[in-house]
């Protein structure tokens, strides 16, 4: 095996290149990177299966709390809609 | 009286106070469920958001016209260290606290219970968020449930945003090592 080949065989089992996307793999996903680091970012993770795994448990992850939030009831809101329009009407004295 | 309440030299892109209700009200959702995960019961959570919007009206001409959530989550939090004040009176002469020990001052933080019976997540998400520390599920709860950015999160809890950053992504961190072994996540997702 040439040592190009082995240090590819490294890289594709995970080596420093993978260390490093990974601590910004969450930034990414956020959309916190700047577009050249998150083109850099978005290839590896298609040329590299570990990472991009990584990446889709974290996307997973992310999209199942978000459809977690609760319904909000409309009784509370109204409330507080009718008081802010007191306040801006002028009703309401401040305490 | 309050901190942010008192000045109303208003600043040139402050809203008029007449449109008080419009400025608000496309923000009154992420209020009352930003003030769910800082108080426990819903009762507690629309007294909170009726302290906030008094607090703001008064204070509107001290806004300037930029980041109106992230304006209205620093009030809430500030209304809320009030009304933790106001129901332990003895914490006010406590020095420590008055010495500005951040974490004295948060808001009781919600358990993965009370989380759990709010939004009824999957089982599995459920579980990841049951062994998650009660800071670690804060932030979860605020920005990937809740929805708020790291910079409203952060005005929210009154942290620096890197802290808001680090403690999310540690908590996304823990429970995606969590999920590996759970066979729904794994099937879900496979
Ligand atoms: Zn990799």
């Amino acid at each position: 095996m040439t040592p190009h080949a082995m240090l590819d065989m490294i890289r594709r089992k995970g080596g420093a290149r993978c260390i490093e996307i990974g601590r910004q793999i969450q930034t990414y996903l956020d959309g916190g990177l700047d577009p050249a680091a998150a083109a850099k970012v978005s290839s590896h993770l298609h040329a590299c299966r570990r990472c991009g795994l990584t990446a889709d448990d974290y996307r997973r992850l992310k999209s199942a709390l978000a459809e977690t939030t609760a319904p909000m009831p409309a009784e509370p809101l109204q409330r507080l809609q009718a008081l802010a329009a007191e306040l801006a009407a002028g009703d309401t004295p401040l305490a | 009286m309050s901190d942010e309440s008192q000045t109303n030299a208003a600043s040139p892109n402050s809203p008029a106070a007449g449109s008080f209700d419009a400025f608000v009200g496309p923000h009154l959702p992420v209020l009352l469920r930003v003030a769910g995960s800082l108080c426990r019961n819903s009762h507690d959570a629309e007294d909170l958001v009726q302290d906030t919007l008094i607090r703001a009206f008064s204070g509107l001409g001290t806004f300037d016209g930029t980041y109106p959530r992230a304006w209205l989550l620093t009030i809430m939090r500030n209304a809320n260290i009030n009304r933790h004040r106001r129901q332990r009176p003895g914490l006010l002469h406590d020095a420590t606290d008055l010495a500005g020990e951040a974490d004295r001052r948060n808001p009781p933080e919600p358990s993965a219970e009370d989380v759990a019976a709010a939004h009824t997540p999957a089982p599995w998400i459920a579980d990841a968020l049951g062994r998650l520390s009660p800071r670690h599920l804060q932030v979860v709860q605020l920005v990937d449930i809740d929805g708020l950015t790291y910079d409203e999160a952060a005005a929210a809890l009154g942290i620096p945003a890197g802290t808001v950053t680090s403690r999310l992504h540690r908590a996304r961190h823990r429970m995606r090592a969590h999920l590996n072994h759970d066979p729904d996540f794994r099937s879900e997702h496979r």
